[in-house]
């Protein structure tokens, strides 16, 4: 199975995970395609392909990739969005009660991102399976009661109301990972890099007060999660 | 022969002429003598009728800590937040037209009345009664309503608790109540949604007194609650969309206003904690000549609301602001439009009753 991972930063926790996780599997291929920030935003459909007309964006991708500079859609059979500015959770104070019409919209609202843009690229020429990873939640300050209720209420309408409606599935962070709805664990946050582009910074840790970027640790747990996600999605062989 | 009397020595303000007759109405200053300070530290509540909404916003826009007590998630665009009336109040109690309504609110957050079980439905949906245009769509469920409204009056108590003033805009007497329970709605049923059932729904035009006592009972119940809770009282310049007394229109808004403006004259007048603010009177008196007005003669333009909290920040100014930078208008520049003087009509479900008019 070939898979191209598509993302911005906090793809790197995946990356750096992936040589170990594809050590233990036996078929998935996953070829990554990353650059930092929204750059990404700038890949366009040309010729059954997404690219990009700035140098360095296709520089970027062609290193992540390991030179491919555009994806052609077409090579693949999986697409995975990761981060890009997608968000798990809808940002609201603790126990205030809102409808489900307003969070439905909220939901409409905040799901715009490089991501979704992505995503309604790749389906204007593909109907392969597209698997969405949000940007994590920020680590934990201080550990939250494990009742992670509401985060997988707002992944579920998610999908409802953005993501089954093009054909994709959004993946929940996994539940190890969370502390509580809105944070992530804070270990998983400890040790994390940048994005390798092969730049003067690149695998630098970051800071020790970034609390939005995840270590391999904790890519290991995502690729986990994405591969039993697409084991449920692949029926067995008859 | 001693020619001083009470008059000799007044200031300028005290005299018409020299006030108003002498001046371009856009010169006519000093209207507003605030009886306390209102800083960007304070915490600002708003609640009331329709115009009340103009006056949060120009708070906010002007760096003043308005009190969101209800606030909506982000990542909504702001006019869907809008149409779910989030960020028009400090939370999400509709338009309180009338002091009985605001003694409604107040008697559920303080929890000395339970709030009626009563729904409306339509199209499969449900809406609340007492905020019949609260969400576009209404409710899925009853139990979704009743949540709501419960998140409401919870947020309602947080208001008062937590707010340095609470600025409330008197709108109008007439109002609709069950006439069985006693209740009041905010607008007549059947007119947004509802039914209309002349057995269980009565027509009431508050009078003074009731209009005052309301109040008083409203003010003293939220003191309860936050002893140093101030009041800002304005009356909304904005004349009745209809009037179901059997009064000519606008008779029945001279009527309805003057009462109002009476009774928060009158609290002025009688508690060191309670303020009036004269947004009605810079619209509406002769001077102005109605210029303040739409075509409809009953919209504020935005240069109206413009022109009214630009008062509102200058008397505060005048008389607190210590330095030039103390100002709330010191960062919007001489002759800069004010900012919140948005050109966003309110809220407003009475206007909706235009629609009842003949053609």
């Amino acid at each position: 199975m070939r898979i191209a991972l598509l993302g911005n930063s906090h793809a790197a926790a995946l990356k750096l995970a992936w040589p170990a996780v594809a050590s233990s599997l036996a078929g998935p291929r996953v070829t990554f395609f990353a650059s930092r920030g929204t750059k990404l935003d700038s890949l366009a459909i040309a010729d059954g392909a997404l690219a990009s007309k700035v140098d360095s964006i296709s520089k970027d991708i062609a290193f992540t990739s390991g030179g491919l500079d555009r994806i052609v859609l077409a090579d693949f059979d999986v697409f995975v969005l990761y981060g890009l500015g997608l968000r798990g959770t809808l940002d609201r104070p603790d126990g205030v009660f809102y409808s489900e019409s307003l969070l439905t919209q909220a939901c409409v609202g905040q799901s715009k991102s490089v991501g979704l843009n992505l995503l309604t690229k790749i389906r204007s020429v593909s109907s392969a399976p597209v698997f969405v990873g949000h940007e994590p939640l920020p680590s934990a300050v201080t550990v939250e009661s494990p009742a992670p209720e509401r985060y997988l209420d707002d992944i579920r309408r998610a999908n409802r109301v953005v993501f089954e409606p093009l054909d994709a599935t959004l993946l929940p962070q996994p539940v190890a990972t969370l502390s509580g709805s809105r944070c992530t664990r804070t270990e998983y946050s400890i040790g994390s890099r940048r994005l390798d582009v092969g730049d003067e910074i690149s695998n630098e840790l970051h800071g020790v007060h970034d609390r939005k970027h995840m270590n391999a640790e904790f890519g290991r747990l995502w690729l986990l999660s994405l591969m039993n996600a697409l084991k449920e999605r692949t029926p067995p062989p008859v | 022969m001693d020619k001083q009397h009470p008059y000799a020595g007044l200031p300028g303000r005290s005299f018409w002429r020299t006030a108003v007759a002498d001046r371009n109405f856009l010169e006519i200053t000093e209207l507003w003598d605030p009886k306390f300070n209102i800083d960007k530290g304070h915490k600002i509540a708003t609640f009331g009728s329709c115009f009340a909404q103009h006056i949060g916003r120009a708070l906010r826009a002007n760096g003043f800590t308005w009190l969101d007590t209800e606030p909506c998630p982000e990542g909504v665009p702001e006019a869907v937040a809008r149409e779910y009336n989030y960020g028009i109040y400090t939370c999400r109690t509709g338009n309180i037209y009338t002091t009985s309504l605001l003694q409604q609110w107040v008697d559920w957050a303080t929890e000395r009345q339970t709030p009626p079980d009563e729904y409306w439905t339509s199209g499969g949906r449900f809406f609340d009664p007492f905020r019949p245009t609260i969400e576009p769509q209404g409710f899925g469920s009853i139990e979704e309503l009743l949540a709501s409204r419960r998140q409401t009056i919870h947020s309602l108590k947080l208001a008062i608790e937590s707010a340095n003033v609470m600025v409330f805009t008197l709108g109008l007497t007439e109002g609709w109540i069950n006439s069985q329970h006693g209740y009041e709605y905010p607008i007549c049923p059947g007119t947004t949604v509802g039914e209309f059932d002349a057995s269980q729904h009565a027509f009431r035009n508050l009078q003074f007194q009731q209009v005052l006592s309301h109040l008083k009972t409203a003010i003293d119940a939220m003191r309860s609650l936050n002893p140093k809770l101030r009041l800002l009282l304005t009356v909304s310049p904005v004349p009745l969309t209809a009037t179901r007394s059997g009064h000519h229109v606008l008779v029945a808004t001279m009527e309805s206003k003057s009462i109002l403006r009476a009774v928060a004259g009158q609290l002025a007048a009688n508690r060191g904690f309670v303020d009036y603010f004269p947004s009605y009177e810079i619209i509406n008196s002769a001077p102005f000549r109605g210029a303040f007005f739409e075509a409809n003669q009953r919209s504020v333009s935005q240069a109206g609301v413009g022109h009214v909290m630009r008062t509102f920040f200058e008397g505060l100014t005048a008389k607190f602001a210590a330095r030039p930078s103390d100002s709330p208008l010191a960062s919007t520049g001489a002759g800069a439009e004010l900012e919140g003087a948005s050109t966003d009509d309110p809220v407003c479900e009475e206007q909706l009753l235009s629609a009842f008019s003949p053609r």
